[in-house]
């Protein structure tokens, strides 16, 4: 019976936080508020914008044109960087640790953004990108 | 000169050791030529094997001309000028005599290889030591000693296969001559009854020579085991440092400090916002120190072989190990293709193909390009 009372106050805690739950979701509600600070109109990030930005191919760079050139067409699969070192899945169903150091993240959106798209990204599309690679 | 053959009266001339030290020595010659003129570094590993033993089988062969038969003396090698010029004279009048042992210039030639065989031995073994930081002389010499006995290592290769020419052309020629199969002797030992005697009879003493042997291989092993033990001349040992190490080998493997001279390294991280296409920017600390370590074990601080042949850049291109002319001399010769697939991916993953790259050795003997995997 105690049981039985504890899982279901667990229940209850685990429905009410959803958006609480842990780093990853502490850097998403960073960028929500930073989107949210530069347009009042935000309403949400979106998986679908974040997959045409991870597809799309920019002219910033011959090299790297796109976001999939090094890190794979498919999120789920391991890429490659110029130098052929191998770099683990972007999705993170296959790396789960992904997106869960925030220096780590700016760090990489920082020198990523800058050579694919020529300048850097704005806070709705790193959401919009982490929404995108958690949903798969 | 037509009557029946009847097997003519053979007498035990070459011992068999001494036979089997002229066909090991053939066999030891051959591997070493055939691997040091024809083969490409990979097979360096049997050329210094080879080498290794030329120098084993002249020491007992040394031993062997002071302790062995007959024959196989030192003592009945007639090395007289004198000797020699009417053993020429001889051969432009037509005269025969045939000798149990060498003739006078068949002597010579043996002297000459013993004289030309250990010095190549020991050039070998110097440049080994000095260039390539490997054998019993790497605590010894710097890269410079030993890049100076490269041409002489060379040369002397090549007046051994010169010897090896005039060797056989004397034995066809003298057996012509004689009408004795000198080389079928050295197979069997046996020359055929009439010759003139060596000067001086002496019985072989195989229990001394194997005692000589036994002691002087084992201090010269022992030597040589040591030496290769100890740290090589110019070569210290470069403690990994951790910025370095990940943020370097983020994208790619992080190449070892002594692979480039501190001027290249201060380019490439002064200009880590376009890192070869790409932004790779750190902060201004992690920056300052990886450059700190880069600079202070950069390829002026090390005499290792890449340190040394990594030094000269590109003119146009002073960044990039890739660029420089060794490397592409060096890697002319591998397909485009084979950089491109997996698992080598670029031209930047040394380690795939070096398996001591992530230490800056490069030994030519760690070389091993994989098979293309299909992903």
């Amino acid at each position: 019976m105690k049981t039985g009372t504890v899982l279901a106050a667990l229940c209850v805690v685990g429905l009410t936080m959803p958006a609480m739950a842990g780093p990853r979701e502490d850097i998403l509600q960073g960028y929500a508020s930073a989107a949210k600070s530069a347009d009042a109109g935000f309403t949400g990030f979106d998986a679908a914008r974040g997959k045409t930005l991870y597809g799309q191919q920019n002219t910033a760079s011959a090299e790297s044109p796109s976001c999939a050139s090094c890190h794979s067409a498919s999120p789920l699969e391991p890429g490659k960087t110029r130098a052929g070192k191998i770099i683990d899945p972007m999705a993170v169903s296959a790396t789960p640790d992904r997106y869960t150091d925030a220096a780590k993240v700016e760090k990489w959106f920082g020198r990523n953004c800058n050579t694919v798209l020529g300048r850097d990204c704005t806070a709705v599309e790193k959401g919009d990108f982490i929404t995108y690679l958690s949903s798969l | 000169m037509n009557v029946a053959i009847a097997p003519s009266p053979q007498v035990k001339v070459w011992d068999l050791p001494l036979r089997l030290f002229h066909w090991c020595l053939v066999a030891a010659c051959g591997t070493a030529l055939v691997s040091g003129f024809l083969l490409n570094a990979n097979w360096l590993s049997l050329h210094i094997w080879a080498g290794g033993f030329i120098l084993a089988l002249l020491g007992a062969r040394m031993v062997w001309g002071l302790t062995g038969p007959t024959y196989a003396r030192f003592r009945n090698f007639t090395l007289a000028p004198s000797t020699a010029i009417a053993h020429v004279k001889d051969i432009l009048n037509g005269t025969v005599h045939r000798e149990g042992g060498h003739n006078p210039l068949g002597a010579w030639m043996v002297t000459f290889f013993f004289i030309a065989l250990t010095l190549v031995c020991l050039s070998g073994l110097g440049l080994l030591g000095g260039m390539f930081k490997q054998g019993p002389l790497k605590a010894y010499l710097s890269f410079a000693t030993g890049g100076l006995l490269r041409e002489p290592h060379e040369l002397l290769a090549w007046l051994v296969l010169m010897l090896v020419a005039a060797h056989i052309g004397g034995v066809v020629f003298e057996s012509i001559r004689s009408r004795e199969n000198l080389a079928r002797a050295m197979v069997t030992g046996k020359k055929v009854k009439g010759f003139i005697p060596a000067a001086h009879d002496f019985a072989a003493r195989p229990t001394l020579a194997l005692a000589i042997i036994a002691v002087a291989g084992a201090a010269i092993g022992w030597a040589a085991i040591s030496a290769n033990a100890l740290p090589a001349w110019g070569v210290r040992q470069v403690t990994a440092n951790s910025a370095w190490q990940e943020e370097c080998g983020d994208c790619h493997m992080a190449f070892h400090p002594t692979l480039l001279p501190a001027t290249s390294w201060q380019g490439i991280m002064t200009s880590l916002d376009d890192h070869f296409g790409e932004d790779a920017s750190l902060p201004a600390s992690t920056a300052a120190a990886i450059s700190d370590y880069l600079r202070a074990n950069s390829a002026e601080t090390s005499d290792s072989l890449a340190a040394n042949v990594f030094r000269k850049m590109s003119e146009t291109r002073p960044l990039e190990i890739t660029q420089t002319p060794f490397w592409l001399r060096r890697h002319e010769h591998i397909p485009e293709a084979t950089f491109k697939a997996a698992p080598v991916n670029s031209r930047q993953n040394c380690a795939a193909c070096h398996g001591d790259a992530t230490a800056g050795t490069f030994a030519p003997q760690s070389i091993s390009i994989p098979k293309e995997t299909v992903k």
